[in-house]
């Protein structure tokens, strides 16, 4: 039986580095794939999966068990450190510019896909954290819940009106399209 | 429309309630369309996000992170243990300073005392040495004298024809180191072999006259 993220936390705690490999293997994909998502921006995504991990291992910051799951504590550290690397990628090279420079860098060049990368951005905090963990990380609404802190009714209506928000604006960008095509 | 929303999200059939009702309603038909298209989307995204190459870079250096966080908790930890050290030594310390300032003050009162009472007793002529006296040999030996090496047994001697002490004379105890001939000129018999200096307690008047001696080493008289 594969031992849960508390105790992998715990041994690794005690310098068992082959606990926090296990960890690391376990955690670290969705956390950059949750990255990638929240930013748009490989780049940011790799840092935020790396940093998130440098934290956990640090001596200032500890996870404490009885406010939560390890994998939530590391999604909120996630979601806190893309916040605050959008803002000083904003900062140092223009809000717009992050946004077109590197949305998923080679892979997606279609330009839908990357209106909706935009569009994800854009959507408050709580309608995206829920709209990636359900939609993109394919996480179910109890899991969500867990993570998000929230009752599982308010994750199921902020999906529904993420995804009410991501239709319209890409149904007014196909229209926009059209009128330039014509 | 909840029904709509999850019957597109999970990829499931409409049930047949609401396929009936797509087909009568172009605006919720509209709505489904645009979900799917999400969907689709979506799915690429999803695609995409985990076509990663693996990056054993990244891995190799979390992992040396880790093994430099371990390495530097025991420094820590031998820092603080250090520091905490330093700290017991320094309150040991303090506290001996402390000790050692307050310890004379209790022992003070009893050789003043005895120096007032034996200072007395050896010269009749001064029978009486008031409180005040007492105290004054007290502040003397406090800056003058080492009281714990005063020895238990120890006695005063007066200095044979010294004029007596007036009533309420202040005495002043002053430890010195004498040497024999002064000794010798206030009356006591010192041995010939006596050439080195001698540490004496010697009691002197207001006028500066000694008046008693009590001296530290052994000695013939």
């Amino acid at each position: 039986m594969p031992q849960s993220d508390e105790e992998l936390y715990r041994q690794m705690r005690k310098g068992n580095q082959s606990a926090f490999a296990e960890l690391y293997e376990r955690r670290e994909p969705a956390l950059f794939r949750y990255a990638l998502h929240l930013s748009g921006s490989r780049v940011v995504a790799e840092e935020v999966a790396h940093e998130a991990f440098v934290q956990l291992i640090g001596s200032k910051m500890r996870f404490d068990e009885r406010r939560g799951s390890l994998e939530g504590y590391l999604y909120g550290v996630a979601r806190n450190l893309v916040r605050v690397m959008r803002r000083k990628m904003a900062f140092e090279q223009g809000a717009d510019q992050v946004a077109t420079d590197d949305v998923l860098g080679d892979l997606i060049k279609d330009e839908r896909t990357a209106a909706l990368y935009a569009a994800i951005r854009e959507l408050p905090d709580s309608y995206r954290d829920a709209v990636v963990l359900c939609d993109l990380e394919e996480k179910s609404y109890e899991e969500a819940a867990r993570l998000m802190k929230c009752p599982l009714g308010t994750v199921r209506s902020r999906v529904h009106r993420a995804r009410m928000l991501l239709s319209a604006r890409l149904k007014a960008l196909s229209v926009s399209a059209g009128v330039t095509a014509r | 429309m909840i029904e709509l929303v999850e019957s597109a999200r999970t990829g499931l059939p409409p049930g047949a309630e609401l396929q009936g009702h797509l087909r009568e309603c172009t605006r919720c038909k509209e709505r489904w369309d645009e979900e799917q298209s999400l969907n689709t989307q979506f799915q690429f995204m999803r695609y995409a996000a985990a076509a990663r190459p693996k990056s054993e870079t990244r891995r190799h250096e979390i992992m040396r992170e880790f093994a430099l966080e371990h390495q530097r908790a025991p420094r820590l930890s031998l820092r603080w243990a250090f520091s905490i050290a330093a700290i017991l030594l320094l309150a040991v310390a303090l506290g001996q300073v402390w000790r050692n300032s307050h310890r004379p003050t209790g022992s003070a009162n009893t050789q003043a005392l005895s120096v007032a009472q034996n200072s007395g007793a050896s010269s009749p002529e001064n029978s009486a040495v008031p409180a005040q006296q007492a105290i004054l040999a007290q502040n003397e030996f406090s800056e003058a004298a080492d009281f714990e090496k005063l020895p238990e047994d120890s006695d005063f001697v007066a200095v044979p024809f010294a004029p007596p002490l007036a009533t309420g004379e202040f005495v002043r105890v002053v430890r010195t180191e004498l040497r024999p001939i002064a000794l010798a000129r206030m009356g006591f018999y010192v041995s010939a072999a006596a050439a080195s200096e001698i540490t004496a307690d010697v009691v002197f008047g207001e006028d500066g006259f000694p008046r008693a001696v009590r001296v530290l080493e052994e000695m013939e008289f």
